[in-house]
């Protein structure tokens, strides 16, 4: 699954320390999310999701 | 991979010093008259239960570990469960193997402790190979 995280994330000048730390999630699974070798759980995208403002599916598209 | 912190790190720290502690103290004690000969049913038990005393502190271990994995997030969750599969695949290919090559006489016996050691090597190799595939 391709994701949008890593712009996201960047508009707003996160970290990804910052961005797990609103997740509640390790900077090592931000990274992965981000580099697009682990997909998050739906809990976690909808938790990212509502952290951007976004709907899921312009955050998350398949391959 | 184990985090020495919080409840589960003190419990975790808490098993292996006691572990370290009675391992010594029950091969010492077996070595006492009482235990070592065994006459009696009652000698033969209380040499069963000091021999088996280093498992106790093994047990506080475990339940650290597994805590301290539920605790954690969803990827470091499937790192461990990754790092396990693999764990249980090698050691039970090896010891499986082993034991043909053992059944046919082709290599000395291995005595069963040294499974547990090895497993735990080869989980912390496989969890740090995991995780770093993971980034």
């Amino acid at each position: 699954m391709k994701n949008r995280l890593k712009i996201l994330r960047a508009e707003r000048n996160w970290s990804q320390e910052d961005l797990a730390e609103r997740l509640d999630v390790s900077r090592q699974t931000v990274n992965a999310i981000e580099r697009e070798k682990y997909d998050p759980s739906l809990p976690l995208a909808f938790k990212i999701a509502a952290v951007f403002q976004q709907p899921i599916e312009e955050i998350f598209t398949p391959d | 991979m184990i985090d020495l912190h919080g409840k589960y790190g003190k419990r975790f720290i808490v098993g292996m010093v006691v572990y370290i502690i009675l391992l010594p103290v029950s091969l010492f004690l077996l070595q006492s008259e009482f235990l070592s000969e065994r006459e009696t049913a009652v000698s033969t038990i209380a040499a069963v239960l000091v021999a088996l005393l280093p498992v106790v502190p093994f047990l506080l271990v475990m339940t650290a570990v597994v805590g301290q994995i539920r605790e954690r997030d969803e990827l470091k969750k499937r790192i461990h469960l990754e790092a396990v599969l693999i764990t249980t695949f090698l050691t039970g290919g090896l010891t499986f193997s082993y034991g043909l090559l053992e059944a046919s006489g082709l290599v000395p016996d291995l005595p069963f402790i040294i499974i547990a050691p090895f497993m735990i090597m080869v989980w912390g190799v496989a969890n740090a190979v995991v995780s770093q595939w993971y980034g």
